[in-house]
């Protein structure tokens, strides 16, 4: 699997996998992936915040990870380096391609 | 900017016994609901409750995923789906993969007798959090005798076999009768050469039409006490120590319900009718995306309701040991604060055991 550095790729696409569904329950948000086999009798959810939520929701197949990362921007209210937020944007996505939950789009 | 985006995507195993489940408890917000999704059984058991509606009509596919959109946007977690039996349905696994597209951590209660290989592979598939099965005896004769259907029994052991080869997950429960209690460790021994968990239960209640007569069926009082201490006395349990318990000074806050209810989940009955609980369907309202929000704001009120000063359960010894249920006092005598009998005699004889350590020989020696 490639991990993408902060640097490289800066104009990849990517796309969620089918398995994984994002749902708000009670103010929470989770990635749920529904063909979990609950192997040793756990029941795993992954927990995200909000921002995360809002990169779940804009990956699309369509955008690159610099269009997340400048959507994301606009959507911030604090004063936040693009750099910074654009870093984070790659982190989180190399966190979700480390467990499946998207793939590269060619 | 460290964990802006992503402040727990690591080490997130849920554990429901604890933080959020108790969150969303404490904030009554509905997570789980069991939705029995049809009255349809294959099965004809002599102590059903729903024994005189499994010709009922049963709600429509349309209606049933309608329903289930519902408590997606009310943000529902947990379904468990329940019958009747629920492979009945001919559309049960597309209500099922719906379901599951959808997002719901689902379980299954079920017979397991028409479970086949175009269910497992979807399973497969769509895993289930748990497939829970019913088993009514240990052997191919009581079974029939039980559920008046000939050939089920090695049917469901069939299946509970390659679910489990599968790599579902798979539990045994029992409601024990009084037609096969002599059989009561040959069904656990069952579960155990599966390796799956089992349970079992020894009240039967009356029909969802208030018909006791199943309940002739009810093992004797004294043959279930004798299971639960003699089960007791190979594990001791320490009360207190899980974390689901919440320690409540009943004398000073005197609540007429010590579940559950009302507080983050309920049931949606094969008419459509949302109830608090299995035992609390006689006051079930017909769901709608409407009027849900009032129906689950009224079940508010349960875990707030006090008993009157006049209910003696408790100033009762052996409250804590006592099963009886206001909803289906309600339900059988019209009186939430009915005291039946029955369950004093049961939560007196575990007090005695639990607490004053009499031996077990001694305690049932007073039950008849």
């Amino acid at each position: 699997m490639v991990i993408l550095n902060n640097n490289h790729k800066r104009y990849l696409m990517i796309n969620k996998r089918e398995n994984v569904v994002a749902r708000k329950i009670h103010d929470t948000f989770f990635l749920i992936d529904i063909t979990d086999n609950y192997s040793d009798d756990k029941c795993v959810l992954y927990e995200i915040n909000e921002s995360g939520m809002f990169i779940w929701n804009s990956i699309d197949r369509k955008k690159t990870i610099d269009e997340i990362a400048a959507l994301l921007k606009v959507a911030i209210i604090d004063d936040i380096d693009y750099q910074i937020i654009y870093d984070d944007v790659v982190d989180f996505v190399n966190a979700l391609k480390a467990k499946q939950f998207v793939k590269e789009e060619a | 900017m460290d964990d802006y985006f992503l402040d727990k995507l690591e080490n997130q195993v849920l554990d429901f016994a604890t933080d959020k489940r108790n969150q969303w408890e404490q904030n009554h917000q509905l997570y789980s609901v069991i939705f029995e999704v049809t009255p349809k059984c294959n099965f004809n058991c002599v102590h059903c409750y729903l024994h005189d509606h499994h010709c009922s009509e049963e709600l429509s596919y349309e209606d049933v995923i309608k329903i289930i959109d519902i408590l997606y946007e009310k943000e529902v977690l947990f379904i468990t789906f329940t019958g009747g039996d629920i492979f009945t349905r001919k559309d049960f696994m597309d209500i099922y993969v719906y379901a599951k597209k959808k997002g719901f951590i689902v379980e299954l209660y079920t017979n397991g007798a028409l479970i086949n290989k175009e269910i497992i592979d979807i399973f497969k598939q769509y895993p289930p959090l748990l497939v829970d099965i019913s088993m009514y005896g240990a052997c191919e004769e009581t079974c029939e005798k039980v559920t008046g259907v000939s050939g089920a029994f090695d049917k469901v052991l069939h299946n509970i076999e390659e679910l489990i080869a599968a790599g579902i997950r798979v539990s045994m429960k029992t409601p024990m009768l009084d037609l096969y209690y002599s059989e009561i460790y040959q069904i656990k021994g069952i579960a155990d050469s599966f390796g799956i968990p089992f349970r079992t239960s020894f009240e039967i209640f009356p029909s969802i039409d208030n018909d006791d007569s199943i309940q002739q069926y009810q093992v004797s009082l004294r043959d279930a006490l004798n299971y639960e201490f003699a089960e007791f006395s190979k594990r001791p349990k320490t009360w207190g120590e899980d974390n689901d318990i919440e320690l409540v000074d009943l004398k000073k806050s005197m609540p007429l319900f010590r579940c559950k209810l009302g507080r983050a989940s309920c049931v949606i009955d094969f008419q459509g009718n949302m109830c608090p609980c299995m035992s609390f369907r006689h006051i079930g309202k017909k769901i709608t995306i409407n009027n849900f929000d009032a129906i689950w704001q009224s079940f508010s009120r349960y875990p707030k309701m006090k008993a009157s000063p006049e209910y003696k359960c408790l100033s009762c010894d052996a409250y804590d040991y006592c099963d009886i249920c206001p909803a289906m006092m309600q339900f059988v005598y019209g009186d939430m604060e009915h005291i039946d009998e029955h369950f004093c005699k049961c939560a007196n004889a575990r007090c005695s055991f639990y607490d004053k350590h009499v031996p077990i020989d001694e305690v049932l020696a007073n039950e008849t």
